[in-house]
């Protein structure tokens, strides 16, 4: 290991005694249990190595991507349970829609990134990839949607009408012109959306035309 | 007739299939209707009116705004299968109108059979394309008008009611600011605050005025008493020189 972080408070890159105590500070308290040199190869004699989260510098923000990356793809037996035991039902909150919603606020790339691997090991799955887009059906998403449109664009194609409806609910969510276009591109809607999705496309077209 | 809200059409459309001769549609459509001590909760409506009144009702008991599908029953098919429903006031902080909350009503005494008959009731309408689906800004749409005309009373804790008029890019009624009244009221008891705050002051100030006045004559007296004892004691050194002379 060359590269070292933050050490006593103070960046150090080289001649590290073992004194030294590595740490990483999250919001400037250190009350992070999961430490990256656990999951990770950056860790220092086995010393748990923390980071401060507002950090600018370059390697400090690589190092969090993937620190964050790493926790929720160890969390990620946990999160299937959760989304597959949650019910979903129109309008209202469940464990799993907290979950995701704690990930993105926590650190949203490593989310975009973590989500974009997990949607698509799942993509033929339609029990959890409904699930996945009934989690995105919030307006707080709308900034990643560049990011995520895929998926939804990929999920108008899937015979299952869940999936179909859940991903015409993100796009009502988002509300953007990339919606509408979405929407405009889609040729197969199942016959028991059609109503609902020719209101939204009305809808659509008045507000961003 | 009467309203029952559904989770979401892709649970009733029957595209999840049981793989065995003579099923009925899925099982996991039953999950949409979760009974509370064997009773299911629906809206009565005689009207239109009455329609968008219970919508309302049912949405805002909601944790967000969100499209809104639902089923209308005719209480006869009820009826033929000997379930019965009775008055049972609804639950809805917001609602300001209490006839709105008398249009709920509970099925009771469900039993399986039953349940079963409410769901293929359900499904029938939802593949037969008899349900309706309200988009979110028609949702809103309602929230907002029933707000207007005083059914529904501004909450802006109630994420519906602030999603509702964000959707819509309306001004928040006067309820989100803080009344006047109120802003007085408070500006009142600050001052009135400050005003003990100068009194006690100014009590304080005329105590230490007090003592300082008090000290001030302490120090006079024994000023004066010092200059008493140097008077006297000249005056005693004077007659002694004098007395020495004679």
């Amino acid at each position: 290991m060359t590269t070292l972080y933050r050490v006593n408070g103070s960046l150090k890159n080289e001649n590290l005694t073992s004194a030294d105590s590595i740490i990483l500070v999250e919001n400037s308290n250190t009350t992070s249990p999961t430490t990256v040199a656990e999951n990770r190869n950056y860790s220092f004699e086995n010393r748990p190595v923390f980071i401060q989260k507002d950090s600018t510098d370059s390697n400090d923000i690589n190092m969090l991507f993937e620190y964050y990356l790493e926790r929720f793809k160890e969390n990620e037996t946990n999160f299937i349970y959760v989304l597959t035991h949650s019910y979903f039902e129109d309008g209202m909150d469940n464990p799993a829609i907290d979950m995701l919603n704690s990930y993105f606020e926590l650190s949203p790339y490593p989310s975009i990134s973590w989500f974009s691997t997990f949607f698509n090991t799942h993509l033929k799955e339609p029990n959890i990839s409904y699930r996945l887009l009934r989690c995105l059906c919030n307006y707080k998403y709308r900034k990643f949607s560049k990011n995520l449109i895929s998926f939804v664009r990929g999920a108008l194609n899937d015979k299952s009408v869940e999936v179909q409806e859940a991903a015409f609910m993100v796009l009502e969510s988002w509300r953007t012109k990339e919606c509408l276009d979405v929407i405009e591109s889609t040729q197969c809607i199942n016959p028991l959306l059609e109503d609902y999705v020719k209101i939204l496309r009305a809808e659509l077209e008045q507000e961003l035309c | 007739m009467l309203i029952r809200g559904l989770a979401s059409v892709g649970r009733w459309d029957g595209s999840t299939f049981i793989q065995r001769e003579g099923a009925h549609f899925s099982g996991d459509a039953i999950a949409d209707l979760r009974t509370q001590k064997n009773t299911l909760s629906v809206w009565y409506m005689s009207s239109s009116l009455e329609e968008k009144d219970a919508i309302v009702a049912m949405c805002l008991n909601r944790s967000s705004l969100d499209k809104f599908v639902y089923v209308t029953i005719d209480e006869d098919e009820f009826d033929r299968a000997s379930i019965s429903y009775e008055k049972a006031l609804g639950k809805s902080d917001d609602v300001a109108k209490r006839e709105i909350l008398e249009q709920h009503r509970d099925l009771t005494n469900l039993d399986y059979v039953q349940l079963g008959i409410i769901a293929r009731i359900i499904h029938e309408k939802v593949t037969s394309k008899k349900s309706q689906t309200l988009t979110k800004k028609q949702v809103a749409e309602l929230v907002v008008n029933a707000i207007a005309e005083s059914k529904v009373q501004y909450n802006n804790k109630n994420a519906v009611i602030v999603e509702s008029y964000n959707i819509l890019k309306k001004e928040k009624p006067f309820a989100d600011c803080v009344p006047v009244e109120e802003i007085l009221r408070e500006k009142d008891e600050k001052i009135s605050v400050l005003e003990k705050t100068v009194h006690q002051l100014n009590e304080e100030n005329i105590k230490s005025a007090d003592r300082i006045h008090d000290l001030e004559l302490i120090e006079n007296k024994i000023y004066n008493s010092n200059i008493f004892v140097c008077l006297k004691f000249f005056f005693n050194s004077l007659f002694a020189n004098r007395r020495n002379r004679k």
